[in-house]
């Protein structure tokens, strides 16, 4: 007993040894006789921002498939001097080609090349639509989309399909990665009530899938009045069945009173 | 390919912008019809019950199926009957003629020219600046006419000239510039305007803008020309690293003008910042990627300034965050207790690296934010540079340097009220705002204001580089 009594009180010494060293000396106390400034809140510090100022020289983004280089050129005169959108081209080693066809951006998905490209003329509300076209890796076998001013086309981690959005449209759309078979998830809002009740009728939607997040997608709600001035700004969050939706956070913004001052 | 036509009487109904976006006006035509029978240029063509693609499908047409057109293209959709079925189809899968038209176009690459689009006989080549009038369209070509030739040619190889609606005034900014009769520097000289000129200005043509000066109209182009804003509006030019409401309709602009396609998230970042490169390319201004005054003008019309009045009565409080050396703290229960009356502190401009002394001093009103004055004359002569020369009410991002810290603030530049310091160079006391500070007269947010403290915040990296060069 009086052995084990000897250890325990040696162990008992050695950890208080231990925790002595690890104290932190006491803070010095100020040696001046001036008063010290308050101090200011603790700081806390976030991750980096995601948000910088971009380089000087932006290059449109080429991207690498199936042994080529696609890219848009930007260097022809019709795009510098009279703002038409780029052609898209592919280069490899040895050959540079012209796929036929001007656009503004691209993916490559699967076997396909979407191209989304400006209509030479503005709509019947002033505005600027654009098109998507499908077309085979080569350029060829060329088809409009039946989806105008389509979203940024987002991946499902399954690699199997993607999503996206269109002009006026309350719906994210999943296809596959032919855009042959399509289907629509209606965008029920929750607080559809409110907002009908709270905003004009003359509103137009513009539906944004801003991440695809914990297998749920995190949609942002715009409705602005016909001359763009923002009413509404709502962040939503949808199963990518689209069987459930929920609001994460919305605000609303007093249009009226600015459109009766501008009147 | 080009069948027998029944011309009927088919007027577009043409929708201008109302009064704040610019529009689109075509040029002068002739009575423009469609053919009533089209053609489908898709396999599988969808044709719906309604203009919408979530609309049922009735039937599914076969490339090169014969449909009759009933109305034309209305938001990008054909009302059309295949078959005994009435519905709609994308206007993109129906080629129709279109004739009538009278716009001008030049060539941009070299065209082969046919008689038939996309088909028939050879008439020959178009060169690169070949100027050409579009006189119709079939599918994807356009069918022109070139001094003693018309025929067809792809409509990739053609740039049609927008005409946007405009009517704002404007001020000549060069001198010895000439009014011209057409929009072409071949067009005879209708009068020469000197810098400060008043005109206003109708329409936007590619480089040229069609101009009224002295009751005379004519073509001047556009880079001679500086837009002005409505009243006594400023605009606070809008830059990376802004967050907030004011941004959301910027992007919302853009993309409706086809400049801006992903989500319109309120941050001015990477995306925007191109997009809003595009537009000024589009509209030849200097394509900086800073949605400035001229920008704004031509993106939101001469009432620009609303985007920046106020949207929000009260935001949510933050606990303090940091960038680098930047830290973002709110005015309420922050900044307001942080900040002592009459202690010199130093600002520095975001954007340009100036910096000078300011100081805060007392009163009722100063509550809402920091109601601030130079120091010095020479603090002063430093803020007036760097708001270009002379003060206004523009806000600015900027850093306050107190007590050894940065942190991220706005500044307006309007001299108003009073202030206790007498021989500053300053009459008067300007605004200093913090994160959620808010303005007097209406208790709210000035939304530029905190736009241009995220900017603040995010620009960490400059306020490095200037420290690293001395320049601070």
């Amino acid at each position: 007993m009086r052995r084990y009594a000897t250890w325990i009180l040696f162990i008992g010494l050695a950890l208080a040894v231990a925790l002595a060293g690890c104290a932190k000396p006491a803070d010095s106390p100020s040696v001046t006789g001036t008063p010290q400034p308050a101090e200011t809140p603790t700081p806390i510090p976030t991750t980096a921002p995601d948000v910088t100022a971009a380089p000087a020289d932006e290059e449109e983004g080429a991207v690498l498939a199936d042994g080529w280089t696609y890219y848009l050129d930007e260097d022809e005169t019709a795009v510098t001097d009279y703002g038409e959108d780029p052609r898209l081209c592919r280069k490899n080693e040895s050959s540079v080609e012209d796929l036929g066809i001007r656009g503004f951006a691209f993916d490559v998905i699967g076997d396909y090349i979407y191209v989304d490209s400006r209509y030479p003329d503005l709509d019947d509300k002033g505005n600027q639509a654009w098109y998507t076209t499908r077309m085979s890796l080569d350029g060829s076998d060329k088809r409009r989309l039946e989806y105008a001013s389509m979203s940024e086309r987002l991946m499902a981690e399954d690699g199997q399909h993607f999503y996206f959005t269109t002009a006026g449209e309350s719906a994210v759309f999943v296809a596959d990665l032919a855009c042959e078979k399509v289907t629509p998830l209606i965008v029920n809002l929750p607080d559809a009530d409110e907002l009908n009740k709270k905003l004009d009728a003359d509103r137009e939607l513009q539906l944004d899938i801003e991440s695809i997040e914990g297998g749920r997608f995190k949609l942002s709600v715009t409705f602005v009045t016909p001359d763009g001035i923002q009413m509404y700004k709502g962040t939503y969050a949808m199963s990518l069945d689209g069987s459930a939706i929920e609001k994460k956070s919305g605000t609303y913004y007093d249009y009226k009173s600015l459109e009766s001052a501008l009147n | 390919m080009m069948k027998r036509r029944k011309i009927i009487s088919f007027i577009f109904a043409i929708a201008l912008a109302v009064s704040i976006f610019a529009g689109y006006v075509p040029a002068a035509r002739a009575e423009v019809t469609i053919d009533q029978t089209g053609t489908v240029n898709t396999p599988d063509t969808n044709l719906r019950a309604q203009p919408s693609v979530l609309s049922d499908v009735l039937v599914r047409m076969d490339r090169g199926a014969a449909v009759t057109v009933l109305e034309g293209s209305v938001g990008g959709w054909c009302k059309v009957m295949y078959q005994g079925y009435t519905g709609y189809v994308r206007s993109d899968f129906i080629d129709v003629m279109v004739t009538g038209l009278n716009d001008p176009g030049v060539i941009v690459s070299e065209a082969a020219m046919t008689s038939e689009p996309g088909d028939g006989a050879a008439i020959g080549t178009l060169a690169v600046e070949t100027q050409v009038t579009i006189t119709g369209s079939y599918g994807s070509y356009y069918q022109v006419n070139t001094q003693d030739k018309t025929g067809f040619v792809p409509m990739d190889c053609v740039h049609k000239k927008k005409i946007i609606t405009l009517n704002m005034s404007a001020t000549i900014n060069a001198s010895n510039v000439n009014l011209r009769s057409i929009p072409s520097t071949s067009g005879e000289i209708v009068a020469c305007m000197k810098r400060g000129d008043k005109v206003m200005v109708h329409s936007l043509q590619d480089h040229w803008v069609k101009v009224d000066y002295q009751g005379r109209s004519g073509y001047v182009r556009g880079d001679f020309v500086t837009y002005s804003v409505s009243g006594d509006n400023y605009l606070t030019a809008m830059n990376v690293g802004m967050r907030g409401p004011a941004v959301s309709p910027l992007q919302v602009a853009l993309r409706k003008k086809g400049f801006f396609h992903v989500a319109a998230n309120g941050v001015y970042g990477k995306a925007t910042r191109a997009a809003v490169k595009k537009f000024q390319q589009s509209v030849y201004l200097d394509a900086d990627g800073i949605a400035g005054e001229q920008t704004l003008l031509l993106l939101f019309g001469k009432d620009a300034a609303r985007i920046w009045n106020n949207f929000r009565t009260e935001m949510e409080p933050q606990k303090p965050q940091q960038n680098g050396r930047v830290w973002l703290i709110d005015w309420f229960d922050g900044m307001n207790k942080i900040m002592k009356r009459m202690t010199p502190f130093l600002v520095i401009d975001v954007r340009t690296g100036i910096s000078w002394k300011m100081q805060r001093f007392g009163g009722y009103t100063a509550l809402w934010h920091a109601d601030v004055e130079t120091v010095t004359k020479r603090d002063t002569e430093k803020m007036t540079e760097a708001w270009g020369g002379e003060l206004n009410p523009t806000r600015r991002p900027v850093w306050v340097k107190y007590d050894g810290k940065y942190y991220a603030a706005s500044l307006m530049g309007y001299v108003h009220n009073t202030g206790p310091t007498p021989n500053n160079g300053m009459d008067g006391q300007v605004c200093l705002h913090f994160r959620g500070s808010k303005i007097h007269s209406s208790g709210r947010l000035d939304e530029a204001h905190q736009a241009c403290i995220m900017e603040a915040f995010y620009s960490a990296d400059k306020l490095e580089a200037y420290i690293s060069s001395g320049k601070v």
